[in-house]
């Protein structure tokens, strides 16, 4: 796959190349009420490890509950491995959805709970035990998995929902934000299960609202805001992005104008907004070298700084960017 | 199969699936055991009609075998004595009859307890994306609820009036139980059949329309016990009898005389009989529209 920079947009558009997308969704449409959800969305994953990140409310997971055949797009059409995704039990049988919400039943323990879910989509009685330990022994659970799951932290709810998506050895895995909620060694233990599982050539699709939880896990990144495709590429595409994403540096002082002045003729700096008497709002592509000419500024103007404000380098800063 | 920018294999579906799964089974099963990890529930809920299916067939039991000892014996006193028992026994369909009846409020009580959160709690934790991300239909998905809280009534109500019938059967002199009142079983089997698919599908109907397993309890015992006092009330109020259609336990009464034939059919029983029908439709509809929303959002 290649990538590449729309100068007009300012989008990242992703050619596809090599074989058919496992996941083909044209002009996907879907509203709650007067809410947008998804909106023309048109989008092709391959096979591999796919990340689709968005802030909260993007419409992440209304476009995995399409994949999995639970939410009908009112517009727009979608095949998952080939296949319409509504009502189609043979399709199911091939996927796994670890979902966002809670989902488990407090009374039973991790064991049978995967036991009957994998029962429940058609694996024989043995297989399933068998495959529930081997999947809850994957997911670093083997000690607990005849406990409850009423006795579980949020951390070992969340594994015991990845199990029941892996435990079937589907070919396509939808992971809704697989990542919350876990430890930075639980986060870990997780992203090498997911690599494991693309090595043993299943597909992933792994949504988050933070970017760099899915660097390292995939280079193919797929950035939706308020229900439209944003970006599609390389994790290093979506970087360079941020690098030429100019940056806000708010500035309040007592003495604001002749720091201003001086700032405003620095070369990285795009753009100086006036706030009030006391703020001004720089746009700047190289934050750190106007901190530091800030500071060598300070003993001759004796502005009287009273607080210093730099936008993030998150995702809705990069989406800021991108939907202006 | 090569994906396009990663190293790893494309993998078909290699797992091995059964034919034909028993889906709903499956879900009837996880109901169930949900059901009886609170143990002091179960057996505040279970006891009593077993208790009393227990102590009602040891009556049956003595009734049949001291009549077979009566009747080899003579002489005057024997005889009334026999007429006495048979008087007794000839009791043994109308005994089932109240047995079942009475049984079937713990039925109510059971079936509710243990089914009000079966759907009520697959909302709240979205439980139900995990079904419907598997190859569970509709049909199945109820089905298999279904299952899981009738069972609970065939536990109270149905098995324990079984469990008297087949002591009567086997106890009765020459299967004479079986031979002359097998229309009691067919009736028992008929009646305890009836409530236990209405009361199933009014705990899910009602179970499916809420989050939380307490407020489909309170909603159930309230759509049963306000109903009954409504339809008591509006049908003394405004002189309509056929405002006691409202009631549950009125509609089971009009099935009771209807199936028993202990007492004369009432004018209104028809009216109460549609009732029933009523009692199934509403909460079914309300069950499979709830349940449809939470399939595919569509």
């Amino acid at each position: 796959m290649t990538t590449e920079l729309d100068a007009g947009t300012g989008k990242v558009a992703a050619k596809q190349a090599g074989p058919a997308p496992i996941i083909d969704a044209r002009g996907l449409g879907r509203w709650y009420g007067e809410v947008v959800g998804l909106s023309d969305l048109t989008v092709q994953v391959p096979a591999g490890i796919t990340g689709l990140v968005g802030p909260n409310g993007a419409g992440k997971s209304t476009f995995m509950k399409c994949v999995v055949g639970e939410l009908r797009p009112q517009r727009g059409a979608i095949r998952v491995l080939g296949l319409d995704p509504f009502a189609n039990r043979h399709l199911y049988a091939r996927m796994g959805f670890c979902p966002q919400q809670d989902a488990l039943y407090d009374q039973l323990t991790a064991f049978q709970f995967v036991e009957h879910l994998l029962r429940i989509g058609g694996t024989p009685s043995r297989a399933a035990k068998e495959q529930a330990a081997q999947a809850l022994e994957r997911v670093h659970l083997a000690d607990a998995m005849h406990r409850r799951c009423g006795t579980y932290s949020k951390g070992m709810r969340q594994r015991v929902r990845i199990a029941q998506a892996i435990a079937h050895s589907p070919e396509m895995i939808v992971l809704d934000e697989p990542l919350t909620g876990l430890d930075p060694v639980a986060r870990h233990q997780m992203r090498q299960l997911f690599e494991q599982l693309a090595a043993e050539g299943s597909s992933l699709l792994v949504s988050s609202h933070v970017l760099h939880e899915l660097q390292g896990l995939t280079e193919r990144i797929v950035l939706i805001h308020r229900g439209r495709l944003l970006a599609q590429g390389s994790v290093r595409e979506i970087r360079n992005l941020l690098s030429q994403h100019p940056r806000r540096v708010k500035v309040r002082a007592q003495r604001v104008r002749p720091l201003a002045l001086a700032l405003a003729a620095e070369p990285d700096v795009r753009a100086v907004r006036w706030m009030d008497d006391t703020s001004v709002l720089f746009e700047t592509t190289a934050p750190q070298a106007l901190l530091e000419r800030l500071e060598s500024l300070v003993p001759t103007t004796q502005p009287g700084i009273l607080s210093l404000e730099v936008d993030d380098e998150d995702l809705e800063a990069v989406f800021d960017y991108l939907v202006a | 199969m090569k994906a396009s920018t990663h190293a790893e294999v494309y993998r078909p579906f290699e797992g091995s699936l059964l034919e034909r799964p028993r889906r709903p089974l499956v879900l009837a099963w996880s109901g169930i055991r949900l059901g009886f990890r609170k143990k002091l529930p179960a057996f505040l809920l279970f006891a009593p009609p077993v208790i009393s299916a227990l102590v009602s067939s040891v009556m049956v039991y003595l009734m049949y075998s001291m009549s077979e000892n009566l009747g080899t014996e003579g002489g005057f006193q024997a005889l009334q004595a026999q007429a006495a028992l048979e008087e007794l026994l000839g009791n043994v369909a109308r005994n089932v009859a109240s047995f079942v009846e009475v049984s079937a409020f713990f039925a109510l009580l059971a079936m509710t307890w243990f089914g009000a959160g079966l759907i009520a709690d697959d909302r709240r934790t979205g439980a139900n994306l995990l079904y419907f991300s598997r190859p569970v239909t509709r049909v199945t998905y109820i089905l298999g609820k279904w299952l899981g809280v009738a069972f609970f009534g065939v536990v109270t109500l149905l098995a324990p009036a079984c469990l008297i019938l087949l002591t009567a059967i086997l106890a009765s002199p020459d299967w004479s139980f079986l031979k002359e009142e097998s229309s009691v079983i067919l009736q028992t089997l008929a009646y305890s059949v009836a409530w236990i698919s209405v009361v199933s599908t009014l705990v899910l109907g009602l179970s499916s329309m809420v989050q939380r397993r307490s407020i489909a309890l309170v909603l159930t015992f309230g759509a049963v016990m306000v109903l009954h006092g409504l339809a008591e009330g509006a049908a003394e109020i405004f002189e309509i009898p056929g405002l006691r259609a409202l009631s549950l336990f009125n509609d089971f009464n009009a099935l009771a005389a209807e199936l028993f034939t202990y007492r004369r059919l009432q004018p209104e029983d028809s009216i109460l009989l549609m009732g029933l029908v009523g009692w199934i439709l509403v909460p079914g509809a309300i069950l499979w529209r709830q349940v449809r929303k939470m399939e595919v959002v569509g």
